[in-house]
């Protein structure tokens, strides 16, 4: 990842805003990019006065929420094909899927806009809100301020923090990853009682 | 029946199953827990200061961004550094050394001693 993210470093440096672009796009295809680096280190060289603080947040915002409409839309046009194709589909109709797809449809709104901030969780919802049939202006609705508010923290937090952006980037990066495992760890503890919650909600909701 | 047999049994798959699991994870969690305390006890590596230190000049940084972060004149490195490379001040420290054969980390050393010269 080291290696990946200096490469990127020169080339953001060299072609700015258009590699912003391409790498907060291709992140929210699920490619194993830094993404939440690449725009931390950008408003840290837009308090160096290297870059545009605005044009940063501006490019940011474009490339996350074209980057969900497309995994949105390939999922939309082409997951039940692919699932059925793969005979992945019995999975969509396993109780684990159910109980996510329950929780999903109570929890939506906010599911929606905090997912935004974690790279695993902002694939993995856009994949279930296409799954589940979810209109795209209705998706957008509640990921695009998710996509604003996501990127104005990454952002003020490299512009403030801008010569130590690197130390920054790896502590949000181990945060990001111990809130992940927390959230496993709460649901392996209480998963029964989070199946029979969202079963039951969504029988409520047929 | 044997005691393996029902020990296997009766104790339950999945709950085995997900202790194993949620216990991996603990793991994780507390050396990642003490990543981030470790993180937060270097006030050097971690405090709120917008400039760029001599430093943190690395292989990735071009010759352009140093010279916008250090305030220096546009041609300041290229005449200090004799540099015939048409692609200045757009080329990054690390290609540049590797376009000429030239050591890298020696390279970065000459570009940090002069940055500090010439601030002084």
């Amino acid at each position: 990842m080291e290696f990946i993210l200096s490469s990127l470093l020169s080339y953001l440096l060299l072609y700015k805003y258009a590699v912003l672009f391409g790498v907060t796009y291709l992140a929210a295809l699920a490619l194993p990019i830094p993404a939440a680096a690449t725009l931390i280190a950008s408003a840290a060289f837009a308090s160096q006065g290297y870059f545009s603080f605005t044009w940063v947040v501006i490019t940011a915002i474009t490339g996350n929420i074209f980057g969900d409409a497309t995994a949105y839309w390939i999922v939309r046009l082409y997951g039940y094909k692919a699932l059925y194709k793969l005979r992945w589909h019995k999975y969509l109709e396993s109780g684990t899927f159910l109980a996510i797809s329950g929780l999903f449809e109570r929890h939506r709104p906010l599911i929606l806009f905090f997912s935004r901030f974690e790279v695993i969780a902002t694939v993995s919802v856009n994949i279930i809100s296409a799954l589940r049939g979810l209109s795209y202006p209705r998706f957008l609705l509640f990921t695009g301020p998710g996509e604003v508010a996501q990127v104005l923290a990454y952002a003020s937090l490299g512009y403030l923090f801008g010569g130590s952006w690197q130390a920054l980037s790896a502590f949000l990066g181990n945060v990001s990853i111990l809130v992940v495992l927390l959230f496993f760890i709460l649901i392996g503890l209480f998963w029964r009682k989070i199946a029979k919650r969202a079963i039951h909600s969504r029988i409520s909701v047929e | 029946m044997s005691i393996f047999s029902f020990v296997k049994k009766s104790i339950h798959k999945t709950l085995l199953e997900r202790s194993f699991w949620i216990g991996c994870l603990c793991m994780l969690t507390v050396f990642v827990a003490f990543r981030i305390v470790r993180q937060i006890n270097n006030p050097y590596r971690f405090h709120p200061h917008t400039q760029v230190v001599v430093a943190d000049i690395s292989s990735w940084m071009t010759f352009d961004y140093i010279n916008t972060a250090f305030d220096l004149p546009t041609d300041y490195l290229r005449n200090a550094m004799h540099i015939n490379d048409s692609r200045y001040p757009k080329i990054p420290i690390g290609r540049y050394a590797q376009k000429n054969k030239l050591n890298e980390d020696q390279l970065i050393m000459q570009v940090q001693s002069l940055v500090q010269s010439y601030k002084k």
